[in-house]
């Protein structure tokens, strides 16, 4: 493994404009990513979590340049992508590759299955004419699809087969990083847990690095080695995910682990019950934004810097308290 | 195929002679006959209960009705009582022209007005976006009659050109033929144009925001093929649609350009008619115009399954 990680996300922030009302004042300024890094090795899965509305999404975006930074720097491979044009980025494109969430908007309703996985192949040269429909029944093999699925139409597959498909088409054209969105809230209970286990299989058989983003956390728990939480746009904690279900070093991923649902029988406890709904992303709170709603707010947190700092063991912790012994999860 | 085919048939045939109900009535209901026309001031009740004998207007209107439907099941539009041809041969001829003339717009129109909307809907929000939607607004608001006779101004006083005013058939002289033809076509493609540039960005614009679309930008295809390959395949089907209705429309508008520019089409034919209360032809034309009405609508829905396969079950 090289020491250079496949993929380096550096002090990236996105803010959108909200457009104005026809009165001319102006909407505000959504915070929705802030100061945000991470970084993503060869073959690991690093899981994101956190709410609704905490920018989960445009950060799994903004890692692969689906959406383009507001300020920070992406750099894949140790090359900073920030600044490509889109000719430039073409040939990385295939490298870099989105699964998301709703498998009935992800597929195009007019197109075949299998013209939709050999796309990529013949735009990128993976494949000539001649040898696209075995690689194409092979890429529905690997996902578990028979190859006569390559004929029909999105609307003939039921919404776990045309998740299996939006992934054999995010891997025809070979990447090496998958940002999974959400790719299993979509679904029935019942196929969620075979979707991960393809992941999963397909994930360590190729040596992928995988962007793993859920709001379930014991869905991330299965997949992913490393988990970073996020809050309100800011990375609050990252480290190795047994680590931070055994100790949360933050407040906010000890809510979360302790809203988890537990297994009947174990013994009944205090929930930890955050009061207030996340604040308006457009005027986020002074110094640590989870501050509102911490149950651990001292006076400091109103003027904190909003820093991951490192704890030693490869974690970080925005949280300025130390002195915290917080639960842990189950 | 052919159950679907037959069905729609069917149901075409009730519209068609519902149709020709409403047709007659109205033709009807419209003050003043023929006679009164031919005798003018010389009318006198003696010779005016004459012709309307010769007529047959003297019967009720259900059995005027009847006569003539019979007649026209037998494929017999009658005779045109102010100019004594048969109505089935006015009709014809005037039709073609017509029917030339709305095609040419459907077609011209949408060679530039999708790839307009496409370019418009891909670019939404920037300056050329704005420019053209101004145009858009501008063009759909402003009368055919008042483009046409702004076009016919224009040429013979900046350019010094008078177009022809005698009309061709494109079997005599196709190059004469379209000379005629062009300027009523051009008045007609304003407003088709930015129907159709309308049209294409709103599905443009919403095929965008599909993650389909964004896939295919993740895997690097450039923008061009995705609106080719991705998003005009998703927009076909209700383009489809579309030109059929902008198509009935185009027919609308051909009847009064051509008053202008003195083109021998249905509107010609229609207003001439209609002035000399002269039925039998106005009749056989609004028959004309309904039957192609539903022969459209019709082709729309076979094209519809011939392009959506998922319809063809």
């Amino acid at each position: 493994m090289t020491a250079q990680p496949l993929l380096k996300v550096d002090a990236v922030s996105k803010s959108f404009a909200r457009s104005g009302t026809w009165l001319g004042r102006s909407g505000g300024v959504v915070h929705a990513v802030s100061d945000a890094s991470f970084d993503l090795r060869e073959g690991e899965v690093l899981g994101l979590v956190g709410e609704s509305g905490s920018g989960k999404s445009t950060l799994g975006r903004l890692a692969i340049r689906l959406l383009q930074p507001s300020s920070g720097e992406v750099s894949f491979d140790g090359r900073p992508i920030t600044a490509l044009t889109a000719g430039q980025l073409r040939p990385l494109r295939r490298q870099m590759q989105p699964v998301f969430q709703d498998p009935y908007a992800s597929l195009n309703p007019k197109m075949r299955v299998g013209s939709m996985i050999a796309e990529g192949m013949r735009l990128h040269g993976l494949a000539t004419r001649p040898e696209l429909p075995d690689r194409v029944a092979a890429s529905l093999k690997r996902v578990g699809l028979d190859p006569s699925f390559g004929r029909r139409y999105p609307k003939a597959l039921s919404g776990g087969q045309r998740q299996r498909v939006a992934i054999a088409r995010a891997l025809s054209v070979e990447p090496r990083i998958i940002v999974a969105d959400e790719p299993v809230s979509a679904l029935d209970v019942s196929i969620q847990a075979e979707i991960i286990d393809l992941l999963k299989t397909l994930q360590e058989k190729t040596d992928l690095a995988m962007l793993f983003i859920s709001h379930d956390l014991r869905v991330v728990h299965q997949l992913a080695g490393r988990i970073a939480v996020l809050y309100l746009g800011h990375l609050v904690e990252t480290g190795a995910s047994d680590e931070v279900f055994g100790a949360p070093a933050h407040p906010y991923t000890e809510a979360l682990l302790d809203a988890m649902p537990s297994h009947p029988g174990t013994k009944k406890r205090r929930r930890i019950v955050l009061h207030g709904e996340p604040p308006n992303p457009i005027a986020p709170p002074s110094g640590c934004v989870f501050h509102p709603r911490c149950p651990y707010a001292i006076t400091d947190c109103r003027h904190a810097p909003m820093k991951l700092r490192p704890k030693g063991n490869g974690r970080a912790t925005a949280c300025i308290r130390d002195d915290l012994v917080l639960r842990s999860a189950g | 195929m052919g159950a679907f085919v037959l069905r729609r048939l069917a149901a075409s045939l009730i519209t068609l002679f519902l149709a020709s109900i409403v047709v007659f009535a109205m033709v009807r209901a419209v003050p003043g006959d023929i006679v009164e026309q031919m005798m003018g001031q010389l009318g006198g009740s003696e010779g005016e209960a004459v012709l309307r004998r010769f007529f047959g207007l003297d019967e009720p209107i259900h059995i005027q009705y009847l006569d003539w439907l019979g007649r026209v099941l037998r494929g017999d539009l009658g005779v045109s009582w102010r100019l004594g041809a048969p109505v089935t041969a006015l009709v014809a001829s005037a039709f073609l022209v017509s029917l030339q003339l709305a095609l040419l717009v459907l077609v011209f129109s949408a060679f530039i007005g999708v790839p307009l909307g496409l370019m418009v809907g891909r670019w939404s929000g920037g300056a050329f976006d704005t420019a053209i939607q101004s145009f858009n607004v501008v063009a759909l608001a402003t009368p055919v009659f008042w483009i046409g006779l702004m076009l016919l101004f224009g040429v013979s006083e900046l350019l010094g050109w008078s177009p022809p005013t005698i009309y061709v058939s494109p079997v005599r002289s196709i190059t004469e033929n379209l000379t005629i033809l062009m300027l009523p076509m051009l008045s007609l493609a304003f407003l088709q144009i930015a129907a159709y540039a309308q049209f294409v960005r709103q599905h443009v614009i919403a095929a965008m925001g599909q993650d389909y679309v964004r896939a295919a930008r993740a895997r690097g295809m450039p923008m061009r093929r995705v609106l080719l390959r991705h998003v005009l395949r998703n927009i076909l089907v209700p383009l489809s649609t579309f030109m059929g209705l902008i198509f009935i429309q185009i027919l609308g508008g051909v009847v009064v350009i051509e008053s202008i520019f003195g083109l021998p089409g249905l509107g010609r034919l229609l207003v001439n008619a209609l002035n000399a209360r002269d039925f039998p032809v106005v009749q056989g034309a609004l028959l004309t115009v309904l039957i192609s009405a539903i022969v459209v609508n019709l082709i729309v829905d076979l094209l519809y399954r011939a392009i959506d396969p998922r319809l063809r079950t």
